[in-house]
């Protein structure tokens, strides 16, 4: 991880937790992340230095006003005029590391094709901290192009029992 | 002998004999006098000159049978070299024939080792282009046909599907601490 994405990670951190909504602030800022890894035209948008850093801000701000927290809204407008919207996701996953590793956790990245219900939610936490041997801190991720099941990466292990993996594993065998 | 008989002929007497025995005395004398001269002065000349005329003849002869001789040898000689040149020639024309007959054997089988290797490389280019057909075949089978499944895949897993993919993950990372 480079020392500008930890820097921003740091100071991110630092905000969440000064306004209180740490959690919030991350699941947020990851699942934008997200949004911007997969949309090629919104993350053209909001990385090109041609537009201007305040038309850029103007944009999240359009995107995500009353969707997200004051918080989230105002430091992902700082990253992105300061060019760094193509990071959003890697800051988020560094502010997550910082989050948990303060509170002696890890994070667990769980990608599921539909959203998962509390039950199965609250199943999971309790199968993936009883197989990892400590806490975690859950991050759901629906994410369609796994097709079907859940596929979970904790640190450099990951666990996948998704339709995307088998028909992967499928073809590798032919 | 001219003279004497001439001058026998000149008697008065009609004889060979002169009328006058003097004149036979002078004759004989004279003629003793040209005989000496001749014996001593001339024919020693004469015989000189015809000496060495002979010799110079002789030794021309002797000169000419040199030649022959050389010429002789010569055209021994040269008869010696014609006949190792003609068997030189001979022996070069069948040389050449053999390497003739050496080279084209040699062509001939150069040619076709190499019509072979052309052979054996066409046919495994041929095996390798019909491996990769084949391969490339399958590839696309194999990406058309998983590309059919998961779309079937996508359209079935409905929602009690997906349910049940959950929990299962969920019952097998459990069961695996």
């Amino acid at each position: 991880m480079s020392n500008r994405v930890s820097n921003y990670a740091t100071a991110v951190l630092a905000v969440a937790e000064a306004e209180g909504n740490l959690d919030e602030v991350v699941d947020e800022l990851y699942r934008f992340g997200q949004a911007l890894d997969s949309n090629d035209e919104l993350r053209n948008a909001l990385t090109d230095q041609r537009i201007e850093a305040s038309r850029r801000a103007q944009i999240v701000e359009d995107l995500l006003g009353g969707k997200a927290s004051a918080t989230t809204v105002s430091l992902v407008s700082m990253a992105v005029a300061n060019g760094r919207g193509g990071e959003l996701s890697k800051i988020a996953g560094e502010v997550m590391e910082m989050g948990a590793s303060q509170h002696g956790r890890q994070v667990a990245l769980v990608r599921s094709a539909v959203a998962l219900t509390d039950d199965q939610h609250a199943r999971l936490v309790a199968a993936l901290t009883k197989a990892h041997g400590s806490e975690l801190d859950v991050k759901v991720q629906v994410d369609p192009s796994v097709v079907g099941g859940i596929v979970t990466q904790i640190g450099d292990t990951v666990m996948d029992g998704t339709v995307r993996s088998r028909i992967t594993q499928l073809r590798e065998a032919f | 002998m001219m003279a004497f008989l001439t001058f026998a002929a000149e008697g008065p007497n009609g004889q060979f004999i002169p009328s006058d025995v003097k004149e036979l005395y002078f004759g004989a004398a004279a003629f003793a006098v040209v005989l000496f001269f001749l014996v001593t002065k001339l024919f020693p000349v004469i015989s000189k000159a015809l000496g060495a005329q002979g010799d110079k003849v002789k030794a021309e002869l002797e000169a000419a049978d040199a030649a022959q001789k050389a010429a002789d040898a010569e055209v021994a000689a040269l008869k010696a070299k014609l006949g190792n040149a003609q068997a030189d020639a001979e022996q070069m024309v069948a040389e050449a024939k053999a390497q003739a007959e050496r080279l084209g054997v040699d062509l001939a089988a150069r040619a076709e080792a190499d019509a072979a290797a052309v052979r054996a490389r066409a046919q495994a280019d041929a095996e390798a282009m019909r491996a990769q057909a084949g391969a490339d075949l399958q590839a696309e089978l194999t990406t058309k046909a998983l590309a059919i499944a998961e779309e079937v895949a996508q359209a079935n897993l409905d929602d009690a599907t997906q349910a049940q993919l959950i929990d299962q993950y969920i019952d097998q990372v459990g069961a695996s601490s």
